[in-house]
């Protein structure tokens, strides 16, 4: 039977929390291939909210590791209110943006002196392209850093919303619980980060 | 579809959601009959589906990193709250105060007895 919590989000209460209880048990009495294996489920997914919130993968790789880190720490006090992918994720988010911000005090940042860095780094292959998606390919490559600038000039609650809506396996209800707001303020979020997106986009020669 | 700014806004955001799936059945329903219909809502629609395929591209990691490698990387760092150290370490601790107690006590009688000595009391 499923429970609702007090803001009507679903209860993680079935099989997948039984398992989800067997392995923090076996991770807490000190096992160490049941935390490789959560490590190994759970790395993609947080490395790539880390990327998505850093644009750059030296950053997002020590944070991912700094995460995992705490989440070891931190797993006997987990209550298991939200799964715990939502609770990784919580964890990563928090974490990139702390990064995030200290970057952006550090007098390399502000000069604008890691340009180079990132622009390579979202570069791996020479004539290969990155992305699959039919529109993707239809801009430059130069179009998709400049849009990728777009998105990191959102309002900061605005492109957290945008960058976890562009997770597939993330629902609405998962980002309402990751970020802890509302399910509707979710998809108002949503909706005005894509507004303000095509705005820029229109006021721009890419569109 | 001239709409009232809040209804603007509310309908904006459904159309938001209806694209990612996670409109409730019924207004979902209603929302597809409508675009039957509306060539304005079909062209939002279209410009929402276009700004979040695109906004998805631009974010996306490219290649991601190997994750049993990284799993190795980070038992490494919480290896040693994985693998208690042994008690002797604290045993080593627990003898260090004794030790410097010892050479105390000796260099107190060692003293003690050459003062005895220099006075011909033993």
């Amino acid at each position: 039977m499923q429970r609702s919590d007090k803001r009507g989000f679903k209860i993680y209460a079935s099989a997948d929390q039984a398992h989800q209880d067997q392995r923090i048990g076996r991770i807490v009495a000190g096992d160490r291939e049941a935390f490789r294996a959560l490590v190994c489920d759970y790395h993609p997914l947080a490395y790539s909210l880390a990327f998505k919130t850093l644009n750059n993968r030296q950053d997002a790789e020590e944070v991912v590791q700094d995460a995992f880190v705490k989440i070891y720490h931190a797993l006997d006090g987990f209550r298991g209110e939200a799964s715990l992918k939502t609770w990784i994720l919580r964890i990563v988010l928090r974490l990139s943006l702390n990064r995030r911000r200290d970057r952006a005090r550090t007098a390399w940042h502000r000069l604008g002196l890691n340009r180079r860095n990132a622009e390579s780094e979202e570069d791996p292959g020479n004539n290969v392209p990155i992305f699959e998606t039919p529109e993707s390919l239809c801009i430059s490559r130069e179009g998709q850093r400049r849009l990728r600038q777009m998105v990191d000039e959102l309002p900061e609650s605005l492109r957290q919303a945008l960058v976890l809506n562009s997770f597939d396996e993330l629902s609405y209800e998962e980002i309402a619980r990751i970020l802890d707001i509302p399910l509707g303020t979710v998809s108002s979020r949503i909706y005005s980060a894509r507004r303000k997106l095509l705005k820029k986009l229109e006021n721009s020669d890419l569109f | 579809m001239s709409l009232l700014p809040w209804k603007r806004k509310k309908m904006g955001t459904d159309l938001s959601a209806y694209i990612d799936g996670e409109l409730d059945a019924y207004r979902a329903a209603e929302l597809s009959e409508d675009l039957v219909f509306d060539p304005r809502l079909q062209n939002k629609i279209y410009r929402l589906e276009q700004i979040s395929a695109l906004a998805g591209a631009s974010l996306e990691p490219g290649p991601l990193p190997d994750a049993k490698i990284a799993a190795d990387q980070i038992l490494q760092a919480v290896e040693p709250a994985l693998a208690p150290p042994l008690a002797a370490p604290q045993t080593r601790k627990r003898l260090k105060p004794a030790l410097v107690a010892s050479v105390g006590l000796l260099v107190t009688a060692g003293i003690t007895f050459a003062g005895l000595r220099r006075r011909g009391l033993v």
